[in-house]
């Protein structure tokens, strides 16, 4: 009898799998082998999800997405995922240390993922390995990303499209990276040296040096005080109109590189003397962290110097357990808590340069996350489909978002104010947990689902990460300044010249401002960037403009 | 002619008489033919333009063009001058370092104040040098460091250990032979153990010392080992120790510090250039190669403990 029942039950199951198999196999025998997919078919698929009157077709994805680790055997989130949108999403672990190693590898065995995060994308476009699709295509499958897209910042669409024609990733933006790195004072110490009102122009910005240098503002008696150190340096050149590391625009509006602009050499001129007199910490070379966490500076906090532009603003976040509901501390401010340091200090502004310049390091908050293989985007219905599920999960609305990221609502996790924003909060197994983004990975949340950047829109991630925003937009309302490259693609001969170019530059402004070269050197090393191939890239560079901008 | 094939047939005999033997030898063989001889084949994309959708043997022939590139990259004989340079040093330093430390232990008599200073001394070597560079830059820090706060009270004034081109490399050797003096005791103490001690009674009865029995009893019969260590080292002669330099060195010692694998490793960072660092890891091997052949033979010449 038993083993009637289970036989049976074989049977089903065998029924079953072969019938999605044929379904499967029917549609892709139907792609027309194009790699372009043109937007007019999949009238039938449209709609979504919930519509009853014409089930959704039955796909399978296998998909090799970043996570925080592995996910446990049936993961809770993916297999409500599975039968919400009537799919089967074959997840593929790779380890985040190795992860574009390991598709690689995976890619040379012939065994590519369908969806792939981590790779090299502009590699990957080169090589025929992941597809693309039409702006037309996208917009309708993709209706909501459209609209999200079209309101943040249209050029995004032109930075997905490799060729400048086709679309081989999804644009997207990150939130975090619309507020420039902060740069932080020691307000104990300005009060000592009798500066009354954070420093806003170089020349207040200097007398600030000099004097934490000289005047001992921690008055231990002893002559062991900086004005800054290696994240502070890096801020004064944004005060002259170019900033290290980015390319971005001369007056005759050619591309340039930030290191090599001419503007430069009198920033160079000040760094120079201020090291000559003491003023730079003459370990700037070493940097401000001392091992641990990277955007820790043991420099600022062991009363070594008064000012900084380590982390990023977040690291900086005030304890907000002072607020109702508020759980969140920033990794600088809790480290400061636990060192004991009685001093003071405060977020400032990016020093204003003689021609009205300024700014600090800024990333470009468009980003591009997940590629697709040649082979499903050539199969229009399938990733047809995909495209409306990606649309739905990450941007239908925050609700779905804050459930893909972050579990079921009511079970782990809910939307509460905060100082009248909506805010996510962790409740349930999710609020005990060590680490909740290792306790949503195994479950298949966290970032498993996440196909744009943080898997949802902007208004999401300002509920996602309310605390921090709730204190950021108030507090860097008129101190976000930064510096953003004007092109997205990094020039493709950066490979074969970026380690030579950037080892030029960076002994270069070393020996500048240590003393080791004089000034003058600097036409020298622009020239020699130049000459070793700083020519061909800044040539790729402004191509890369002229078709991001197309 | 008629002798060989004798002798031939004798070995051939021996063989069979001790067949269990090889087959205890197939599954090591078996081992290394997989895992290493046919991934070997995989040194040809050197040669090539390697494509991950086109595989190994699928990618472009492109000759010696990825080795023109290395040898014409502007920092070229920067780099190549700093790795033999530095490995050289550790040659000459870091090499007889492990022996003067097996030879001093053992003549410790104490065996446990013996066990104790052994076990300390290899305990570096378990530590990464991710953590270790943290603990230098901190140990060696010109305004906060213990080691200068030292230096100033004797009035030779600060040192930037780390920042410094004319310090950098002997900080390197330096902090290299401290973390793996204690390991390399071991195959030494191990080679000391293994002498005969009727040797040692032999030479006591001569009236010899304990200077004298180090100098004409222990250190003779360490001279294979010695040998076959130093054969072996010399092939890392273009290997000058990257996990240790990546993580002290820093931009302004680029001139002194900078080894043909950082430069690479950073090179890698970008664009999945597979094809350029299988060039130069090839280039660094028959490098290294030529010179184990060459102290070989010389170790041959003159002695009689040598690799092959």
């Amino acid at each position: 009898m038993r083993k009637k029942v289970v036989s049976i039950l074989m049977i089903a199951v065998l029924c079953t799998m072969l019938f999605s198999a044929c379904s499967s196999k029917g549609t892709s025998n139907e792609s027309n082998g194009e790699s372009v997919v043109s937007g007019n078919v999949t009238n039938e698929t449209k709609g979504g999800v919930t519509s009853e009157t014409e089930a959704p077709k039955h796909y399978e994805y296998s998909m090799a997405m970043r996570n925080f680790g592995p996910w446990d055997e049936n993961p809770e989130m993916l297999v409500r995922w599975e039968e919400e949108y009537n799919a089967d999403f074959n997840l593929v672990y790779v380890e985040d240390a190795q992860g574009a190693d390991q598709i690689n590898l995976m890619v040379a065995s012939g065994e590519i993922p369908d969806v792939m995060q981590y790779v090299d994308m502009n590699k990957y476009y080169q090589d025929g390995i992941i597809g693309g699709w039409t702006e037309e295509f996208f917009r309708e499958h993709a209706p909501n990303l459209s609209k999200y897209i079209d309101e943040t910042d249209p050029s995004a669409w032109q930075i997905a499209k490799f060729d400048g024609e086709l679309m081989y990733s999804i644009p997207c933006f990150r939130l975090y990276d619309t507020i420039a790195t902060p740069v932080v004072w020691r307000t104990d110490w300005l009060k000592n040296v009798g500066i009354e009102n954070i420093p806003r122009t170089l020349d207040e910005f200097e007398d600030a040096f000099y004097k934490f240098a000289k005047n001992d503002p921690d008055g231990n008696g002893k002559n062991d005080t900086y004005g800054l150190s290696q994240t502070g340096v890096r801020t004064i050149y944004g005060a002259f109109g170019s900033y290290r590391g980015k390319w971005l625009l001369d007056e005759n509006g050619q591309v340039v590189y930030g290191d090599v602009k001419p503007e430069m050499k009198q920033a160079l001129e000040y760094l120079s003397k201020w090291y000559a007199d003491g003023v730079i910490d003459p370990e700037f070379i070493t940097g401000e962290n001392e091992g641990g966490y990277w955007a820790i500076t043991h420099k600022f906090l062991n009363n070594k110097i008064g000012y900084t532009n380590m982390g990023s603003f977040y690291h900086w976040l005030p304890d907000m357990s002072q607020y109702k509901n508020g759980t969140a501390i920033g990794e600088m401010t809790a480290q400061w808590k636990n060192s004991g340091n009685t001093g003071t200090y405060a977020m400032g502004y990016a020093p204003e340069g003689p021609n009205g310049h300024k700014g600090t390091d800024q990333a470009d908050f468009r980003k591009l996350r997940t590629v697709f293989s040649a082979d499903l985007v050539k199969d229009q219905e399938r990733f047809g489909r995909l495209l409306e599920i990606i649309d739905d999960m990450n941007c239908s609305s925050v609700e779905r978002s804050v459930e893909v990221n972050r579990g079921t609502i009511g079970v782990y996790s809910d939307i509460i104010d905060f100082e009248g924003k909506k805010a996510f909060v962790a409740i349930g197994d999710a609020k005990e947990a060590t680490s909740l983004n290792a306790f949503c990975s195994t479950m298949g949340a966290a970032n498993t689902f996440a196909f744009i950047e943080e898997g949802g829109n902007l208004e999401y991630q300002k509920v996602a990460y309310a605390q921090q925003f709730v204190w950021a937009d108030e507090e860097f309302k008129d101190k976000n300044n930064g510096y953003v490259s004007v092109i997205f693609k990094t020039p493709e001969s950066r490979a074969k010249y970026g380690a030579e170019l950037d080892k030029i530059l960076n002994e270069g402004y070393i020996s500048i401002i240590t003393g080791d070269k004089p000034l003058s050197y600097f036409d020298e090393m622009v020239a020699n960037w130049y000459a070793n191939g700083g020519e061909q890239i800044t040539k790729e560079a402004n191509e890369i403009y002229a078709n991001e901008h197309k | 002619m008629k002798g060989k094939r004798f002798k031939t047939g004798a070995l051939l005999n021996q063989y069979w008489k001790h067949k269990e033997l090889f087959i205890l030898l197939v599954p090591a063989l078996v081992f290394y033919i997989i895992f290493c001889y046919i991934p070997m084949q995989g040194i040809v994309i050197a040669f090539k333009d390697y494509k991950l959708m086109q595989g190994i043997w699928g990618s472009k022939w492109v000759g010696l063009a990825n080795f023109k590139e290395l040898f014409s990259t502007p920092s070229f004989f920067e780099i190549l001058k700093n790795t033999v340079w530095i490995s050289f040093l550790r040659l000459v330093f870091g090499f007889p370092a492990p022996i003067i430390l097996a030879l001093i232990l053992n003549e410790v008599k104490h065996a446990r104040y013996k066990k104790v200073v052994q076990t300390i001394s290899y305990l570096p070597h378990f530590l990464s040098w991710v953590i270790l560079a943290g603990v230098f830059q901190q140990l060696l820090s010109p305004s906060s460091g213990p080691v200068n706060a030292i230096l100033t009270k004797f009035g030779i004034g600060q040192i930037y250990f780390l920042g410094d081109p004319r310090w950098f490399v002997f900080t390197i050797i330096t902090t290299g032979i401290w973390q793996g003096v204690g390991w390399g005791t071991v195959i030494y103490l191990a080679a000391i153990a293994g002498i005969d001690p009727q040797m040692y009674e032999a030479v006591m009865l001569d009236g010899a010392g304990r200077w004298k029995q180090m100098r004409y009893i222990t250190l003779p019969c360490l001279v294979p080992t010695i040998t076959i260590i130093l054969i072996l080292n010399t092939g890392g002669i273009l290997n000058a120790g990257f996990d240790q330099i990546m993580n002290m060195y820093n931009e302004g010692v680029y001139k002194v510090g900078d080894i043909i694998d950082t430069y690479v490793y950073r090179r890698g960072l970008e664009g999945m250039q597979y094809s350029f660092s299988t060039a130069v890891n090839l280039f660094k091997n028959v490098i290294g190669l030529g010179f184990v052949i060459l102290t070989n033979s010389i170790a041959k010449k003159m002695g009689d403990s040598s690799l092959w």
